[in-house]
């Protein structure tokens, strides 16, 4: 069975598709085929030294042994599962999960239905291989991925039809698109507005109203103007059904107040119990981004002091983590695993803040994305500890008054070597450094700078001079001096 | 409508108009007004979610992940807890840990305005704000002892009184940029002076002084309050 290649995060966690979740990790588990199987050009009648993943969508093998390469590590689509057992250990045999699935003509998992052609079986030695066949019965039976495709099908309608309503045809040239938002929020059609602009030549907002108004009762007034490039377009629409309910200012009015009333309603209902707002979730989610920078009215937002910023805000939601790892979730694999996510995670936030941020800063940023799942302290600790171990670009530094901060590895001894070196060129004896210059060249504190100069000076870049006029430093040019000197 | 002839068919037609602008600023306030009560209503709903529902959205992964997508598009705090009566008697559970993160949050967001040195009455505020109003109102002790907590990440924090004013400060000197600022402005010159950089960063009074201090701690200022016109108060020369 010739399953799918996964792609890894830089830190080896599998990329998961927009609404997957990961319900369950297992520790050690060896995958079998019957006859052979894995990723492409991988194929081994069993696969050893691994650990699975069961999300809603896929049940995924990662290949712990080359970890964080991707190595052997494959996924299976839950949708060409067919059933899953679990088999307790007897005197002969380990415990296994087994899976049938369903296989098209040239052996590789489909969902069911004509192309395929028989089923295989797929066993995954563990432990205790229970728990995984339970959530994974029970994520068949929810069938999460066909929620996700209908709504990513609803989403690709939407985009494709809001810009065939405004911006495929479009406003022809010349109008005035500050103009046109102006009386399109006073509640005008937008045809009506574009018509009215081009008769007045976008004059101002005085002279297209009363254009509009003389004209609102035109028939085809609010019909998509057709573009030049393709006519054909605007003849075939239809003209919108038309009737005085809907007319005027006063129907705009009516219409705004039907929309709110049903919008009113969905949330009466969502939040009447738990069990609603889980029935309605994604419609709420919908509303909810919606109603994002919205919340701006007067009285809310205090002083600068008090409320916090958007800039902040929208950080806080682009870096959301939609999967975090959890103690249940990940038993035994928990602190390595949360490692890895903090490891993917730090990447953007160690950018914004010049490559270096203290402990309590990052507590706080994994935790907004992480929502309702907070990290201890101390599992945090635990987390970046093992960053060395899973091959991080980032590591724990401790300076000498037991401040803590991650650091990126573009701070590393040998970068920053690089750079203080540039600062310095040769030939002779060149220009001197202080801290203070330093810390304006490369934008990092006095006391980091005062310490990348120590520590260039351990690496034999940089020569001190302790002199009256305080503590200064050059290029080391004794190498050179002995050469030449020989 | 048909357009009038002569001079009152203008001036009505002046009028139509302006009744009508005013109309359609009324369906706009009308539509705003009407958003901002259902985002209102919204907030205030899953904030009551979030409080008493917790370990049911947990225990549901996709859920969850829809959960938090709303909070965070709407600004509702979902670590927002009660403290409850277990964890004041035996001093345990998540309570000042989640209040750690809101209270980091608050620097955090405040720390382009402050350089990192905020009031604890501000921040009290702050973190208030964003609990949200069904959450249990915290005190300034469970602020400080949250602060406390934060110690086992290596501290960095601390809390200095000056006056009547408590003072949290978040960025720990190592990573402090404010020198940095301090000894560009005073490049030119060679000197600098308090009122110089109130004028041209336009820094708090307790942001200048902390600046200073440690700048002359390191020995890279100099105090000289020998300025011959007095007017200007004490000096400091930097050596470069």
């Amino acid at each position: 069975m010739i399953l799918e290649a996964l792609s890894l995060s830089a830190s080896g966690r599998p990329l998961l598709v927009v609404g997957e979740v990961e319900l369950l990790l297992v520790d050690r588990v060896d995958m079998q085929f019957e006859g052979s199987g894995g990723p492409p050009g991988q194929l081994k009648p069993k696969h050893e030294d691994g650990y699975a993943v069961l999300t809603t969508h896929r049940l995924m093998w990662i290949d712990s042994a080359r970890a964080p390469a991707a190595g052997a590590s494959c996924g299976l689509s839950l949708s060409c599962v067919q059933h899953v057992q679990s088999k307790a250990s007897h005197i002969f045999g380990t415990p296994k999960l087994r899976a049938q699935v369903h296989v098209s003509r040239d052996n590789t998992p489909v969902p069911g239905g004509r192309d395929a052609v028989r089923t295989v079986q797929l066993k995954m030695t563990a432990r205790d291989p229970g728990p995984l066949a339970q959530a994974m019965a029970q994520a068949l039976s929810q069938r999460a991925w066909e929620r996700a495709t209908a709504q990513t099908a609803r989403q690709q309608a939407a985009a494709v039809q809001a810009p065939a309503q405004q911006a495929a045809p479009g406003p022809p040239p010349g109008t005035d698109t500050a103009l046109l938002r102006q009386l399109t929020d006073m509640g005008f059609p937008y045809w009506r507005v574009v018509r009215g602009l081009s008769a007045t030549n976008s004059a101002g907002a005085d002279e297209a109203v009363g254009w509009i108004l003389q004209h609102q009762m035109d028939a085809g007034v609010d019909e998509p103007l057709p573009s030049p490039a393709q006519p054909a377009a605007g003849a075939q629409r239809q003209v919108a059904s038309f009737s005085t309910a809907s007319a005027g200012i006063a129907g705009i009015l009516r219409r705004e107040e039907r929309m709110a009333a049903a919008t009113d309603e969905t949330m009466e209902k969502a939040f009447k119990d738990l069990r609603g707002l889980m029935e309605r979730a994604q419609e709420m989610v919908e509303l909810a981004e919606r109603f994002r920078g919205k919340r701006g009215g007067q009285g809310d937002r205090g002083a600068p002091e008090e409320a916090m910023g958007e800039d902040m805000e929208n950080e806080l939601i682009s870096l959301g983590i939609a999967s975090p790892v959890t103690k249940d979730m990940a038993g035994a694999l928990y602190h390595q695993q949360l490692s890895r996510q903090l490891a993917d995670f730090l990447v953007k936030p160690l950018q914004t803040h010049s490559g270096i941020m203290a402990l309590p800063d990052v507590y706080c940023l994994f935790n907004r994305a992480r929502g309702t799942e907070l990290v201890s302290p101390d599992d945090l600790l635990a987390a970046v500890a093992l960053f060395p171990k899973i091959g991080a670009p980032m590591a724990l530094r401790t300076f000498a008054s037991g401040l803590l901060v991650v650091q990126s590895s573009l701070h590393s001894d040998a970068e920053v070597c690089r750079q203080l070196q540039a600062l310095v060129p040769g030939p002779g004896l060149g220009p001197s450094l202080t801290a203070s210059d330093v810390a304006r060249a490369l934008q990092v504190p006095l006391p980091i700078a005062s310490e990348h100069l120590t520590m260039a000076e351990g690496a034999a870049v940089l020569c001190r001079d302790d002199g009256p006029e305080g503590l200064r430093f050059f290029r080391n040019f004794f190498p050179e001096a002995a050469c030449s000197a020989a | 409508m048909r357009r009038r002839p002569g001079l009152q068919g203008l001036q009505r037609g002046v009028e139509t108009r302006e009744h009508f602008r005013n109309l359609g600023d009324t369906v706009k306030e009308t539509k705003l007004a009407h958003l901002q009560a259902q985002v209102a209503s919204f907030k205030e709903n899953l904030e009551k979610f979030a409080l008493s529902h917790r370990d049911e959205i947990r225990k549901d992964p996709v859920f969850r992940a829809q959960f938090h997508t709303m909070c965070a598009n709407t600004g509702v705090d979902p670590l927002a807890s009660n403290k409850g009566m277990w964890v004041q008697l035996l001093g345990f559970g998540d309570f000042y840990y989640e209040l750690g993160v809101q209270i980091v949050e608050a620097c955090l967001a405040t720390r382009g305005v402050n350089g990192g040195l905020m009031d604890l009455d501000a921040l009290s505020l702050f973190v208030r704000r964003r609990r949200g109003s069904r959450a249990e109102e915290i005190s300034t002790d469970d602020l400080l002892r949250a602060i406390s907590k934060l110690k086992t990440l290596g501290g960095g924090w601390s809390v200095t009184k000056i006056g009547s004013r408590r003072l949290v400060r978040s960025v720990p000197g190592e990573l402090s940029t404010d020198s940095n600022a301090v000894l560009s402005l005073a490049q030119d010159k060679g000197f600098t002076s308090e009122q110089i950089m109130q004028q041209a960063l336009n820094w708090e009074a307790v942001r200048i002084h902390h600046t200073v201090e440690a700048l002359l701690r390191d020995g890279l200022a100099l105090i000289d309050d020998q300025d011959p016109s007095g007017a200007c108060g004490t000096w400091h020369w930097v050596s470069s």
